[in-house]
């Protein structure tokens, strides 16, 4: 008996339809007949228990799995409608859940019809191409339908990021230049039936990258997640009734848009705009620029990217149903952080992006690193949104944007066990510092900026794997972004080669060297930038084994001190994949959010527990936030600091010119030619 | 948020519209910055600022710790009158200002039952 499944339509590549294939599908009649078969009451639980199976089958995966970013919740998993629309979600990563969308359609079109696959209960389907669902190669998916008793109840996915993924370097490739560099996509298939998976298909997989045995593993960790997932919605399908639970799973997306649509009317109409800039393209350096104009009108938003800077010939590009899924972050965990999670929250947005720019890159671009342009998106729409909110009710969901850059590393090669190795050092990416809110300082060691949920490394668990051990985990000293409220600082922290059996490839993956990501709000200024550092045969070891290691600070006072011996190398966040060899240090310092209003309003008693726990510098406390201290004690002088600031407004308005004069002058710079190859037209036309 | 003495509506931390004449004012001292139908930012004192000032460079040479003074500005933008800072730009030097908010008056007023 075949499948009873719901009919998708054919399923095209082009920006529009992938755009369309991100907005709920029309409700089938069983949705619609059974959408209030549940009492308020009813569903109120049953969502909850959709949103305890997602988490259950999220921890699963975490739990079997073996890449550092999978087990650090660069993870999500989605629950789906029968037709491949979110309903719920654990994070993780929100996005990782919202883009399962694609590939699940993309098989209900392509795959429901042709009797050479079929759909059927227990199939196990994966993908890794990103231009269905995966935002790029490493963001594998698995996968899997909820079919009872013959009829098709809804999907579920689980996705991770993969440490490697077999493409020109090891890790991600920042200097792939088209879509056959970028490692392994393998568009959405079935690799496994009756709950069991094709074991020649998942070891031919693995063969296609540098550590087969951590792809293979983290594949069937995927798929446990995915599978203890399907087995407890068949459990409560049967509970319910089926058409109960159809009805009801799409309530779910229909009640987001009720929820969003409520919402959205509560902000002022206008047009909210941010640029942010972006220092490099993978293989080059030079600006591209990522415009966000979001106009709100009644309960509909209209996001325009016109301006965005054209496809680079590199890696730093993203397709064009990455974008929506960016707005995921400040949607879901901030302005609608006390509605569940589904596509219907995303339901009122419309998306203007002209062809060709870096975030709707052609089917054959290079999108190994689409994540950097994508999270300098999401910084934009962060403040757009942020600004858009401020009056209203909801002032306790806002912040600055946390950071977009940040200096995160990875190694690939045979590890102190004589076993092939990939990892990710995702601590300073992962720990990068939140954004200052309204009331009070961003987190420090946060979260990357797609997703609020994500954790740092374990050390020990890292050192367990990998020829290195930890130098030193720190706050950023002077990370967040100096306002009123301060941006979270990030994780700064370094790794030390040790006992390297043979070629061990260390690459690094960042950027924002040379321009910050978090633009500060209504005054705040930006967290820091985050060059690569690394020192090639330092004698740090021997200073330990002698007992004459001092621990630095920072890794500012590493550097600024020479506190080793050694080669002393800096470099773009995103440098090239280097043989490591024991001694080698490489320092990542993570980036910090942005901060909130004026630093002359900030409270000076801050500023100096901020100075006595090292997250700010002496030069922040006295010639940033003009506060006045004793040196020794770093008791307030009130009197003097208000003295200070004082002067400080007085200088501000010396030295501030009227906007026409100011313009005047302006308009005559431009930066050097070499920081415009890649931007396209200066400054050209924005939304 | 409207303060029914003024009609003023804070619509950012730093910037307030009056309904009644349309106007942005800043928010801390009440000193008006320009029609609310243009950028707050031509009523503004604007400064542009070595990044450096800022965020402290570290170490010489092309990669400092510091945005890249050559490649990024702080755009600065001061109420003429009590000089709070109410918004910080980063921006390649001669990019234009950005106009970040951008409120339908006429909307704001109705929502605000001034129509």
């Amino acid at each position: 008996m075949s499948t009873q499944l719901v009919a998708l339509p054919e399923f095209n590549t082009n920006i529009d339809d992938l755009f369309e294939r991100m907005d709920p599908e029309p409700q089938t009649s069983v949705e619609e007949q059974f959408a209030n078969s549940m009492t308020d009451i009813e569903f109120s639980i049953f969502r909850h228990k959709l949103a305890t199976i997602a988490t259950e089958g999220k921890e699963v995966m975490a739990k079997l799995g073996v890449s550092s970013a999978l087990r650090s919740e660069d993870s999500g998993t989605g629950i789906y409608t029968a037709c491949g629309d979110m309903s719920s979600a654990a994070a993780g990563v929100y996005y990782h859940a919202l883009s399962g969308q694609l590939p699940i359609k993309y098989s209900l079109s392509k795959w429901g019809t042709d009797d050479s696959v079929r759909i059927e209960d227990g199939d196990i389907f994966f993908s890794t191409d990103p231009m269905y669902g995966a935002t790029h190669t490493p963001d594998q998916i698995a996968f899997m339908p909820v079919i009872v008793d013959g009829t098709l109840v809804g999907w579920v996915s689980a996705v991770a990021h993969q440490a490697e993924v077999g493409a020109i370097e090891p890790g991600l490739s920042a200097l792939a230049s088209n879509a056959w560099s970028d490692g392994i996509r393998l568009l959405p298939q079935k690799i496994g039936a009756n709950f069991e998976l094709r074991e020649d298909l998942v070891q031919s997989i693995g063969n296609m990258t540098r550590v087969p045995d951590e792809q293979i593993l983290d594949i069937k960790a995927r798929v446990a997640g995915c599978t203890r997932m399907v087995r407890r919605l068949k459990e409560l399908a049967t509970e319910t009734g089926l058409a109960e639970f159809v009805g009801a799973v799409r309530r779910c997306v229909d009640d987001g848009r009720v929820q969003v649509r409520r919402r959205l009317k509560e902000f002022n109409d206008g047009t909210y705009r941010c640029t942010v800039f972006i220092d490099g393209v993978g293989g080059d350096k030079g600006l591209q620029r990522i415009h966000c104009a979001i106009t709100k009108k009644g309960d509909q938003l209209t996001v325009n990217l016109e301006g965005t800077s054209p496809q680079s010939p590199w890696s730093f590009n993203a397709y064009s149903s990455m974008p929506v899924t960016t707005l995921a972050n400040p949607f879901f965990s901030y302005l609608l952080s006390d509605v569940p999670p589904s596509v219907g929250l995303l339901d009122q947005i419309e998306m203007k992006i002209p062809d060709g720019t870096c975030l709707s890159a052609s089917a054959d671009a290079s999108v190994s690193c689409s994540l950097w342009p994508t999270f300098l998106l999401q910084a934009a729409a962060h403040c757009c949104t942020m600004k858009m909110a401020f009056d209203s009710e909801h002032k306790d969901k806002l912040s600055a944007t946390q950071s977009a850059n940040s200096v995160g590393g990875f190694g690939v090669g045979v590890n102190q066990h004589g076993m092939m190795a990939a990892d990710l050092y995702v601590d300073p990416v992962n720990g990068n510092g939140g954004g200052a809110r309204p009331d009070g300082d961003g987190v420090d060691v946060f979260a990357g900026i797609w997703g609020n949920f994500m954790d740092t490394n374990d050390a020990e668990q890292l050192e367990i794997r990998g020829p290195y051990y930890k130098l030193y985990s720190r706050i950023t000293r002077d990370g967040g972004g100096f306002g009123k409220f301060r941006g979270g600082s990030g994780l700064d922290t370094a790794y030390v080669a040790h006992k390297v059996p043979g070629a061990l490839s260390h690459g690094t993956m960042g950027f924002g060297s040379r321009f910050p990501t978090a633009p500060g709000m209504f005054g705040g200024y930006a967290g820091n930038t985050t060059p690569g550092a690394y020192i090639l045969g330092s004698n740090v070891t021997e200073l330990m084994r002698a007992g004459q290691w001092n621990a630095p600070a920072s890794t500012g006072e590493l550097v600024d001190q020479h506190l080793c011996e050694g080669d002393y190398k800096f470099d773009y966040a995103t440098y090239p994949a280097v043989d490591v060899e024991d001694g080698d240090v490489w320092m990542m310092v993570g980036a910090g959010g942005g901060g909130w209003g004026d630093a002359l309003e900030r409270d000076p008693q801050q500023v100096v527990e901020d100075l006595r726990a090292g997250v700010i510098s002496e030069y922040s406390a006295s010639e940033i936030y003009k506060v006045a201290f004793d040196a020794e004690s770093l008791v307030v002088d009130a009197e003097a600091t208000e003295a200070q600031r004082a002067e400080a407004r007085i200088e501000r308005k010396a030295a501030g010119k009227p906007y026409g004069e100011f313009m005047k002058e302006w308009e005559q710079k431009r930066p050097p030619e070499d920081a415009l190859k890649y931007f396209g037209e200066f400054p050209g036309v924005v939304a | 948020m409207t303060d029914e003495a003024s009609k003023k509506v804070q619509v950012a931390e730093y910037l307030d519209i009056d309904l009644m004449t349309e106007k942005w004012h800043c928010n801390r001292c009440g000193h008006k910055l320009g029609d609310a139908a243009n950028n707050y930012k031509e009523g503004c004192l604007i400064r542009d600022r070595n990044p450096e000032e800022i965020h402290q460079p570290i170490i010489e040479g092309e990669y400092t710790f510091a945005p890249d003074p050559e490649w990024c500005r702080i755009v600065e933008c001061y109420c003429p009158n009590c000089g709070v800072l109410i918004d910080t730009e980063y921006l390649p030097p001669g990019h234009p200002l950005t106009h970040d908010i951008d409120i339908d008056i006429e909307a704001l007023k109705a929502k605000n039952e001034l129509e």
